[in-house]
């Protein structure tokens, strides 16, 4: 089986606030397992959304939201990637085979959630087209997380856990303090670390 | 040492320095007798109570009769006849994705199908599973631990009802309350016993 699992990583979170058990299974239904369970998935998004993790960048093509015309002043509106947790920026397309632009201009677009569809889209508005998107894109896969990442995954779940598990305990805030210790200066390293070759001068409206 | 329900139950006796000893619930002595009535729910109020992990059991649910559950439930499960306590509603093997998941909200709940009251579990899972307690578990599969919490439990009301002690009730029941809070401490996924225990 893959390491680490969703498993591992709550049972890391576990043992960093002093919990004495571990568990086998997020659906095991123990009390861990529980709130667990009900943090996993949040605090992950978090992370990626607050945190310029590289591994977590995702770049795209646009694509035009069938349909829909776009409110003025826009020209394009494309349909959000139901992955997309953060726009970092969008660049002029196509994706690949374009020749790097030697003078890069500032890109305009906006996240704009669409109320005239039944039920309404997230979509992104843009002059540009083609049009690439460059995201904080949700990795659900624990695989795929870097050491600095998992660190900081593990500490800020250990705090919500913290509190989930230790209620009334005169402890909770020292473990927890500890545990968001811990992702600061993960992130703090990771940060260090985003990607140095930002292609064009994204800028969100 | 494997525990038996005669094993169990003479612990008991002994917590409480009874003379008496059975060979079994139904071996017809006073002390088999008075143990007869309380097993039973002891042994259910304490598995439900601390959730061990050799209780644990999990089991696909089935769709109940009921024609339209309750809002804001999509479906109603029938409630496993040997569910002590309902644990956690999960997913199938397969049908869900193992690196994002995500809570599942159920309630237990009360209905009446076909005229018949009926316990359910209402959830918006399809293909429901359940991770329950069962009342299904002899007393070959527990462990030291839970057997000792099961002893010291049942000695409380074998003292009243063999000895007419309130005092020693009181004192052992107390005791039964220490031995339950290890039984948690001391369970399977326990990597650790915390200290004082």
């Amino acid at each position: 089986m893959a390491f680490p699992a969703v498993e591992d990583l709550c049972n890391m979170a576990l043992d960093s606030i002093g919990y004495t058990r571990h568990i086998a299974d997020i659906y095991e239904g123990s009390a861990a397992a529980r709130v667990c369970l009900a943090y996993y998935g949040q605090t992950r998004d978090e992370l990626l959304v607050e945190g310029e993790w590289p591994f977590a960048l995702r770049e795209v093509a646009l694509i035009a939201l069938a349909g829909q015309t776009p409110p003025t002043p826009w020209t394009f509106e494309y349909a959000y990637p139901a992955d997309c947790l953060r726009i970092r920026y969008v660049r002029p397309g196509p994706l690949t085979g374009a020749a790097r632009s030697t003078n890069p201009l500032p890109v305009l677009f906006r996240p704009w959630n669409d109320q005239r569809p039944n039920p309404p889209v997230q979509a992104i508005l843009c002059d540009l087209s083609p049009a690439v998107l460059i995201y904080q894109g949700q990795i659900t896969d624990p695989t795929t997380w870097t050491p600095e990442f998992i660190r900081a995954f593990v500490g800020s779940l250990a705090k919500k856990l913290a509190f989930g598990l230790f209620k009334g305990d005169n402890i909770i805030k020292d473990r927890a303090m500890l545990a968001e210790q811990d992702a600061q200066k993960a992130m703090s390293v990771d940060s260090m670390a985003a990607p140095q070759d930002t292609p064009v001068n994204g800028q969100q409206r | 040492m494997v525990a038996t329900v005669a094993s169990v139950v003479n612990t008991a006796l002994e917590l409480i320095a009874s003379q008496a000893q059975i060979t079994a619930l139904n071996d017809g002595s006073p002390a088999a007798n008075a143990a007869t009535v309380i097993y039973a729910p002891v042994v259910q109020l304490l598995l439900r109570e601390l959730d061990p992990d050799f209780a644990r059991f999990t089991a696909t649910l089935a769709l109940s009769a009921a024609p339209l559950p309750p809002p804001p439930w999509t479906y109603e499960y029938l409630y496993p006849a040997n569910c002590l306590r309902l644990r956690q509603v999960r997913p199938a093997a397969g049908s869900y994705d193992v690196n994002d998941p995500k809570p599942i909200r159920s309630n237990v709940a009360f209905d009446t199908i076909s005229a018949v009251a009926t316990k359910v579990i209402l959830t918006n899972q399809v293909n429901a599973l359940a991770v329950y307690t069962t009342s299904d578990v002899l007393e070959a599969q527990w462990d030291a631990v839970f057997a000792e919490a099961v002893s010291r439990r049942l000695a409380n009301p074998l003292a009243m009802a063999l000895s007419g002690r309130p005092d020693f009730a009181d004192k052992v029941l107390e005791q039964a309350a220490r031995v339950a809070s290890t039984v948690e401490a001391t369970d399977d996924s326990s990597i650790t016993v915390p200290e004082g225990n």
